[in-house]
């Protein structure tokens, strides 16, 4: 239980600094970024309470928001996905029931699931951040263009990761 | 009274988010507000000295293409000694900056933070109110225009850049003379357009537009880019026009803020409106 505490606490970190030191620096395209700090909140324990993942999820886009200098889009955003979280885990089918011990990875619950369920909670945080940023319907082709080209990327980068720290064969924890 | 308060616990997961987003958007109606402290992060002193060391670490990174730019511009700077110019009558009469009396004074800065892939981009420069740095004052590197300084706070100043969507110059095409409106229609980051100009016009690609002077922010003739595709829509007056940009906005390091040393008196004169 300690130890899992200690994991998130050390992701929230490692996932703040990462992506306002490197990410926010990569340009894919002009202007496509990734958005990995989403992570923190797609891999936050089943058994973690509903005010403890707003509240985390605020902090973490306050901190974002702060080194980027960007007021609160990715608060707000973050927020959102956060809000997100229990309805979308009720509407995705699943072959095995939320239980502690049960990780919301590809690892324990399958590539399908995983799919629906990052994806979509990725749509929704890259949608809404892109369409806060400006914060107007004007050119809202293009925010829309750009809101889904980076869900993409931030979406591979994330499958990466899964299959690089949660190997599928050896269940950790 | 009890049904009340059963109610607001069974909601309680709703209201909290609730309230979250209700600061977040606070927090961003402020931002976008245009107050003093646009990024009052970045100008504050503990992200300020963050953001500074990290940025000397990535200085390393980029001395290469630091020291070429520095050279580029001594060299620039040795040709235009006096020693580089042959006595020639004609030429003084152009030479209106020795004759007159100084009305621009440059301030040399150093980027900290910048971003060039949003759609409202900023610079955060290391040099603020302590140096002399204000609102409206213009920025610029050796290549061409930066940006506009947007706030200043005792040791930072965070500036419009020129990759902002509330960023409108005034630009001369060189070679015509002709005064059009450069603004950045998003996207790429080495291209904006330049609208207004007149159909009659003649236009080459690769022909010069620099700043025209008509706003107390540039001085005239500070290059912005060059034409790179322009064409007429059938029916329109207009030249669209796109411009290649001669600032490199993703490696802008060293930067010079301009002070106008007639600022005051200008606005003093109550131009009916401006800009």
């Amino acid at each position: 239980m300690n130890n899992l505490i200690v994991r998130n606490v050390l992701r929230f970190f490692v996932l703040l600094v990462l992506q306002v030191f490197v990410l926010d620096n990569v340009h894919l395209g002009g202007y496509i970024n990734p958005y990995l700090y989403v992570l923190f909140v797609l891999l936050l324990p089943f058994e973690t309470p509903g005010w403890l993942v707003l509240t985390s999820s605020f902090l973490l886009g306050i901190g974002v928001d702060i080194f980027s200098g960007t007021g609160g889009i990715h608060a707000a955003a973050l927020t959102l996905m956060a809000f997100m979280r229990p309805l979308t885990l009720t509407f995705i089918a699943s072959r095995r029931e939320y239980e502690p011990g049960i990780n919301p990875t590809i690892a324990d619950l399958g590539l399908q699931w995983f799919v629906s369920y990052a994806g979509f909670l990725i749509l929704v945080h890259h949608l809404s951040l892109f369409m806060l940023e400006m914060f107007s319907f004007s050119g809202f082709f293009d925010t829309l263009k750009r809101a889904f080209l980076s869900s993409l990327v931030t979406f591979t980068l994330i499958l990466i990761i899964q299959y690089l720290f949660y190997p599928v064969r050896s269940s950790r924890i | 009274m009890r049904n009340i308060l059963d109610l607001l616990w069974q909601i309680r997961f709703t209201l909290l988010f609730v309230t979250f987003e209700a600061i977040a958007l606070y927090f961003i109606i402020r931002h976008n507000g245009y107050q003093q402290s646009i990024i009052l992060s970045a100008s504050s002193s503990f992200t300020g000295r963050v953001q500074e060391r990290y940025d000397r670490v990535l200085d390393y990174f980029s001395l290469r293409q630091a020291n070429e730019a520095l050279v580029r511009e001594n060299a620039l700077l040795r040709a235009s000694l006096k020693e580089s110019f042959v006595l020639s009558s004609k030429k003084v009469f152009y030479r209106e900056d020795t004759v007159y009396r100084q009305r621009f004074e440059y301030v040399p800065a150093r980027v900290i933070r910048s971003t060039f892939n949003r759609r409202s981009n900023y610079l955060v420069i290391d040099k603020g109110e302590d140096d002399g740095i204000h609102k409206d004052m213009g920025v610029i590197t050796s290549q061409g225009v930066v940006g506009i300084v947007h706030s200043a706070s005792k040791h930072y100043a965070s500036v419009l850049s020129m990759l902002h969507k509330d960023v409108r110059l005034s630009g001369r095409i060189k070679r015509s003379g002709y005064v059009g409106t450069v603004r950045w229609e998003g996207g790429s980051a080495e291209e904006a357009a330049l609208t207004e100009v007149p159909g009659h016009v003649v236009l080459r690609a690769g022909d010069t537009v620099i700043t025209s002077g008509y706003s107390l922010i540039f001085p005239a003739g500070q290059p912005i880019g060059v034409v790179k595709r322009h064409f007429m829509r059938e029916g329109d007056h207009f030249h669209t026009i796109t411009l290649e940009l001669l600032t490199p906005f993703r490696g802008v390091d060293h930067v010079y803020v301009i002070r106008d040393l007639a600022r005051e008196e200008l606005d003093q004169l109550k131009l009916p409106q401006d800009e």
